[in-house]
């Protein structure tokens, strides 16, 4: 899963392409945009209550509604796939799509068939994949994955897109977003038509109407539904909700979270494949519900993780992501949600250094429709992370313990280090950090240290 | 995996208790406007749909208008339209607009052709079941004699609201979907949107460029 570099190449990488002013830009709009919209919402902190409820009902009974879900799919002339991992939901895509003939695949843009590398598999499987979200088609052309939930392309500008339309589609050069669009139009709506299966994720599924809803607001996602003969639906297991009314509450905090919208354009909802006499719509119907690391998750200290809606608020509210983009991640859930999700589905080990990545501002919990505690996760995830923490830095912190358990010795410390910051600084400011720490200073100013320690102040004070 | 051991593997997980207890909260409280007509129409016009005002009259009228705007004859149409607004399908056949069949085939070679027929028809006509004032959202459930293609692969689609069907809020317009007998309901919230190149709007991305509700007092 992890690319090459570290996560600390990464972020350098990050900065060197100049990527993040792009980002800071559409993060900040996006983020004023949504705080417009919830100021313009009375009910809306009543509403994220019920949400944040809704969706630990829903987890709380995750079995039983599952179970419900899929009781009703059935019914509804639609096939159930249980996939223990990437590997097992792969195979049964990728051998339906052998079976069925199919040579194209349109596709809707889904992270759980991010997560679990689909695309891949269907193209060693010799079928040929489209994503057919403008921005996630724009990824797709350029080899690259995408740097955000919600908006892929965050990280390319207009002139990125012009470039790469005329070099991969054989069109005339232009930078108009709208020429762009209709450029895209074109192209993709001949896929559309002629392709034999449509995959889609799933925002939410419904236990007791065994429906599945998928929001787009290009189209897409109906298109993908509704044209090929075969439609897949692959969603984490997590995204149920128990009813209609449920249903209702969390599309509405979906839109309002995700974009500042009242709703999508489209709020789609599929029950069963089309039913005789239908004039339209697929005539088949798969569900392949993902585990993949979920049930894992769901007995462990940050199972409250899974009550995520993936709106992406919390990426365009994180000074991080802000400032270093999605790339840098190294993992298709990126920002704040990506460092619980990502080390809990594919290890700590492997991505211990993510929940470090945080100066846990708490940004993401106020922007979080589910008021999820991250803060709290990261924490968790840290104290779990301490044995895989390097030698230096296990040794430091050895260190740090024994001067901060001796009172005479840590106001010394204290006190030198007051003293040398003093003569370091300029105007107050700390520029330039020597021995082991330059890194602290390369990209920002600290604050020199304050001429008396607060041990000093207090007793002062006191007498 | 067999569905037993799936699900297995999640009872063992939740028997660790580790969710969040839900908090007991209240309801949502219920939405309920004042005039929900009016309201109907400005959230509409928001998100760039156009609302006109019409009668069984001049409802025929501005449909003829919005044809002859497109330079178009073809179209696509749900069965039954006549119920919303009597004499529609007449004014259609003398003004000799042809009605493209919608009925798309399973067989795959046919699916195709199928499609490349349809799939060029730039005019659409439904129905919407509810509305939405809260959104401006109109709601579509397809089903017999009710092709999603005339709501998804045209340019123009043109939906008839009689006004006593607008309802306040999502959750009011889901309480009476029947999910059992239709695969497919949509709720459609203006033209098609994309902001995703350098965050600029644009419209028409995959779904129709506009929207035109003919609300029918």
């Amino acid at each position: 899963m992890t690319s090459q570099l570290t996560f600390r190449g990464r972020i350098q990488e990050a900065f060197t392409a100049g990527v993040p002013v792009a980002i800071e830009t559409a993060t900040r709009s996006r983020y004023q945009r949504r705080l417009a919209a919830a100021a313009a919402f009375p009910e809306m902190e009543a509403t994220r209550d019920r949400a944040r409820d809704i969706r630990s009902e829903a987890l709380r009974n995750l079995d039983a509604y599952l179970g419900q879900f899929v009781d009703v799919t059935t019914e509804r002339g639609g096939v159930v796939f249980f996939a223990a991992d990437a590997a097992e939901a792969n195979e049964y895509i990728t051998e339906l799509a052998n079976a069925e003939n199919v040579r194209r695949v349109v596709k809707v843009k889904s992270m759980v068939t991010e997560e679990i590398r689909l695309n891949t598999a269907l193209e060693h499987a010799g079928v040929e994949v489209v994503e057919t979200d403008l921005g996630e088609f724009i990824v797709q052309l350029a080899g690259e994955t995408p740097s955000h939930i919600i908006s892929p392309v965050l990280h390319k500008n207009r002139y990125d897109v012009a470039e790469l339309f005329a070099a991969e589609l054989g069109v005339e050069y232009t930078d108009d977003p709208a020429e762009l669009n209709d450029i895209a139009r074109k192209h993709l709506r001949e896929r559309f038509l002629n392709a034999d299966m449509g995959i889609s994720g799933v925002n939410f599924a419904v236990a007791e109407d065994g429906a599945i809803a998928l929001v787009t607001n290009e189209g897409n996602g109906r298109l993908s539904t509704t044209a090929p003969r075969v439609h897949v639906a692959v969603m984490g297991m997590e995204r149920i909700v128990p009813t209609r009314a449920d249903l209702a509450v969390l599309l509405e905090v979906l839109a309002r979270s995700a974009t500042g919208q009242k709703l999508s354009v489209y709020s789609n909802i599929v029950s069963g494949p089309r039913r005789a006499h239908e004039p339209d719509g697929p005539d088949q119907l798969h569900v392949v519900i993902v585990d993949n690391g979920r049930s894992a998750t769901l007995g462990s200290s940050v199972a409250e993780i899974l009550l995520c809606i993936r709106c992406g608020a919390c990426l365009d509210a994180c000074p991080v992501y802000r400032h270093v983009g999605g790339h840098a991640y190294g993992s298709v859930y990126p920002g704040p949600i990506g460092k619980v999700v990502t080390p809990s589905l594919f290890g700590l080990e492997e991505w211990h250094d993510l929940p470090a990545a945080s100066s846990l501002c708490g940004a993401c919990q106020d922007a979080c429709p589910v008021r999820i505690d991250i803060p709290r996760l990261l924490v968790d995830l840290r104290e779990q992370t301490v044995g895989h923490a390097s030698r230096s830095i296990r040794t430091g912190l050895a260190a740090y313990s024994r001067l901060a358990t001796r009172p005479r010795l840590f106001r010394l410390a204290t006190r030198a280090v007051a003293l040398f910051g003093r003569l370091w600084s300029q105007d107050g400011w700390l520029r330039r950090l020597p021995f082991l720490l330059p890194a602290w200073t390369r990209r920002r100013e600290v604050p020199a240290p304050a001429t008396q320690t607060f041990n000093d102040w207090w007793r002062k004070r006191g007498a | 995996m067999e569905r037993d051991v799936f699900l297995g593997r999640v009872q063992a997980a939740l028997r660790g208790d580790a969710l969040p207890a839900p908090a007991a909260s209240a309801a949502v409280p219920q939405v309920r406007f004042g005039d929900a007509v009016a309201r109907f129409v400005e959230e509409a016009r928001a998100v760039d749909a156009e609302v006109s005002r019409v009668n069984s009259n001049t409802a025929l009228e501005a449909i003829s208008r919005i044809f002859e705007a497109a330079k178009e004859f073809r179209y696509l149409a749900w069965d039954g339209l006549d119920d919303v607004l009597p004499g529609l399908a007449d004014r259609l056949q003398q003004a000799s607009y042809q009605r493209v069949d919608a009925t798309v085939a399973t067989d795959p070679e046919q699916r195709r052709a199928d499609h490349a027929r349809i799939g060029v028809v730039p005019l659409g006509i439904t129905a919407a079941d509810t509305a939405i004032a809260a959104s401006g959202s109109v709601v579509l459930a397809h089903g017999n004699g009710r092709p999603r293609s005339a709501s998804l692969l045209v340019d123009t689609h043109i939906v008839l609201l009689p006004v006593g069907r607008i309802v306040h809020s999502l959750a009011d317009a889901l309480e009476v979907v029947d999910l059992e007998s239709t695969s497919n309901v949509v709720v459609v919230t203006g033209p098609s949107r994309t902001s995703d190149i350098e965050s600029a709007l644009t419209l028409g991305v995959h779904g129709p460029r506009h929207v035109h509700i003919l609300l029918i007092e």
